[in-house]
């Protein structure tokens, strides 16, 4: 049962390049539905990290997804894999009024998730940006629902649980954002920071396609992440 | 218990991880998951006797986000110098160990292209700086207070190295790296960058550049080229405008040496001269004529030009190798007392491997000299060297070609060249052991070679 600082693990694969055949599975520990273990998987522009309790799902994060290009068609069919998460995101920051987005708006720029790889555990002492308890239940759910999507990639019972428990904190969650209000160009960033849940997404210039942005995206949870079993 | 900051292990491995992949290397132990990264900035630090320069490598598009200023399609005539020096001005500090600021001051900035792991090709903003610390001032013990774009682009990562360090020993390789700078994102600030480059002395500079000039010999195969082909005829009489027999081995011995001293003589006079009298001559020319250089060494090899003249041609010839030499040296910058030092120890490499060198070359010249087959392979080597020496002197004037490329490859492969040397050698001076041995047990009958050697003589 790991404790203490994270192992370090072997180098893995898949590096910067794409393809199917460089995705890994990785377990951290012995699978049992009695010990404390955590499940691994990722490639380029994913990780997914799930741990497991005693058959239970005590951390399905850091979580990172991104995409590019954000929008692609094969044999006539569109694909938009994380148009569910920009329009989550869109449909909460659209309703913000002049004066929440005064307040949700960042003096910094991102080019990239403030969190992402080497970050464990360092979310920002200060939360910043528009506090959700100022805004209306309507936009309350908006902010739930912009949430959702991150966490509905672990199973259901566990995504309910983290939901329930992001809508009991909501008051003591910020939604902030930098760069433009589009989600459709460099720098553009939002961010929701709660006690628990911490959502960042961000327009990204383009490295394979050079003239359209892509996405990057990181869910952390300030308590769960990896379960809670490592300290940083 | 929570402990205050990431582990030093996982700090280190996130390191190494935006050097190559930003987001996502560490994010999880096992099978890192991969993001392309975004251009980091590169700070190169030069560290001198009383001051350090640093190099700074800057993508504009940050850079223009940060401040303000956007350089993504500017002429190298129009840059705003002024306000991107005072930019660059208010975020390059540097304070002692005490808390001393240093002096900074933004010199030469220009544009460039570039392209990292992954990243795809940019551009990027090349900025000098020079960093003075107060008067006796420690340049190796300090803390470099830096946030050039990371204070506004929070996410931009810096990799700070040092590139060039003479009281370290660390000259003429790749930059060692020193640290990142990047925001600590729990207190969204930035931390200064200890830089700590141990201790340094005269000692480890001059064996450093010791090395230097060894390495640069090796490496720098139309130096040794000359010399070579230069020599290839030593063994050989020249009579009515060819090459004719044998000179006598005492001759031939004694021409090398010669030969091998004027060179040494000859680069040693310019290398000291250009270099303590800061000749600002462009590289090229002399570049070419030391190609020229080669050439004339190559038609020498073939039918003698200046016999018994190879001396004072290697003396005239050598000043321009020297001149060459002390390119490296002038890119150095070094003060004064440390240039002497360099100068030492750099010529004192060359001559080491230039010794060996020809040491080793020796007994294969006396001995391809004897052979049947030597018009053959003295003409074969010579026309071989002509070609390269053809390539160099016309990549030189400016037209880049595969021969030159070619003879600049070899230069990379050191170890199997001078392995192939010494095995010459050691098969030379067997072969010599065996007739030898072979004349003492049959007096009477001449050795083949002798005889063909006296046929060609006739």
């Amino acid at each position: 049962v790991p404790t203490g600082a994270p192992p370090s693990g072997g180098p893995g694969g898949g590096g910067l390049n794409y393809g199917s055949g460089i995705y890994f599975l990785a377990f951290l520990g012995t699978p049992s539905t009695t010990g404390t273990w955590q499940l691994h998987f990722g490639g380029h522009h994913l990780a997914v990290n799930i741990t497991f309790k005693d058959g239970k799902v005590v951390g399905s994060t850091p979580f990172f997804i991104g995409v590019e290009p954000s929008s692609f068609t094969t044999d006539s069919v569109t694909y938009q894999p994380l148009s569910i998460m920009r329009d989550g995101m869109l449909k909460l920051t659209g309703s913000l009024t002049t004066a929440q987005q005064a307040e949700a708006k960042l003096t910094e720029s991102f080019g990239d998730v403030l969190l992402g790889p080497g970050q464990d555990g360092n979310f920002p002492t200060t939360k910043e940006g528009v506090k959700v308890s100022e805004l209306s239940p309507q936009q309350k759910k908006l902010v739930l629902a912009a949430i959702h999507p991150w966490v509905a990639s672990v199973d259901d019972a566990t995504a309910k649980m983290l939901m329930k428990s992001y809508e009991k904190e909501l008051d003591q969650t910020y939604v902030a954002y930098s760069g433009g209000l589009g989600l459709d160009t460099q720098g553009d960033y939002v961010r929701i920071d709660g006690p628990g849940v911490w959502v960042e997404f961000i327009c990204q210039n383009g490295i394979v396609f050079q003239s359209q942005i892509h996405f990057h995206t990181v869910y952390r949870d300030h308590t769960r992440d990896y379960g809670g079993e490592f300290s940083f | 218990m929570k402990t205050p900051r990431i582990s030093i292990a996982t700090f280190w491995r996130a390191l190494a991880g935006i050097a190559v992949t930003v987001p996502a290397a560490l994010l999880f132990g096992a099978s890192p998951a991969s993001a392309h990264p975004m251009p980091h900035s590169v700070v190169l630090l030069d560290v001198h006797e009383t001051s350090v320069t640093a190099q700074l490598e800057l993508p504009v598009g940050e850079l223009g986000r940060a401040s303000g200023i956007d350089l993504s399609t500017v002429g190298a005539a129009e840059l705003p110098a002024a306000a991107m020096r005072s930019y660059l001005g208010a975020h390059v500090k540097a304070t002692t160990v005490q808390g001393q600021a240093w002096t900074v001051t933004i010199g030469a900035l220009s544009l460039s292209q570039s392209e990292q792991t992954a990243t795809g090709p940019y551009r990027e903003l090349v900025a000098q700086a020079v960093l003075t610390p107060p008067a006796g001032g420690d340049v190796r013990h300090f803390a470099l207070d830096y946030d050039v774009i990371v204070h506004q682009v929070v996410t931009h990562v810096v990799l700070v190295s040092v590139r060039q360090d003479w009281a370290a020993g660390r000259v003429g390789q790749a930059g060692s790296q020193v640290g990142a700078i990047r925001i600590d994102a729990r207190s969204m600030t930035v931390p200064p960058l200890t830089v700590d480059l141990g201790g340094g002395s005269a000692w480890r500079g001059l064996l450093a550049m010791v090395r230097l000039g060894g390495n640069h010999i090796l490496t720098g195969t139309d130096h040794l080229l000359f010399l070579l082909i230069l020599l290839l005829p030593a063994p050989l009489r020249a009579a009515g405008g060819r090459w004719r027999g044998l000179a006598g081995a005492r001759t031939a011995v004694g021409r090398i040496g010669r030969t091998t001293l004027a060179f040494t003589v000859g680069h040693s006079v310019a290398l000291a001269l250009s270099a303590f009298v800061h000749l600002a001559i462009p590289s090229w020319p002399v570049e070419a004529f030391i190609a020229a250089s080669i050439l004339v060494g190559a038609a020498h090899a073939i039918r003698p030009i200046f016999p018994g003249r190879e001396a004072v041609v290697a003396g005239v010839f050598g000043l321009g190798h020297g001149m060459a030499f002390s390119f490296v040296l002038a890119e150095m910058q070094l003060s004064t007392g440390r240039l002497a030092l360099s100068l030492l120890g750099f010529n004192l490499g060359i001559e080491l491997v230039q010794t060996l060198l020809v040491a080793l070359a020796l007994p294969v010249l006396l001995v391809l000299a004897r052979l049947r087959a030597q018009p053959a392979l003295r003409v074969g080597a010579a026309l071989l060297t002509a070609s390269a020496a053809t390539g160099w002197l016309v990549d030189r004037l400016g037209l880049p070609n595969p021969v030159a490329r070619v003879a600049d490859s070899a230069g990379s492969h050191t170890t199997p060249m001078l392995v192939g040397l010494a095995g010459a050698a050691l098969a030379a001076v067997a072969w010599r052991i065996r007739t030898a041995l072979g004349e003492r047990a049959a007096p009477a009958a001449p050795a083949p070679v002798e005889r063909e050697v006296a046929t060609a003589a006739r």
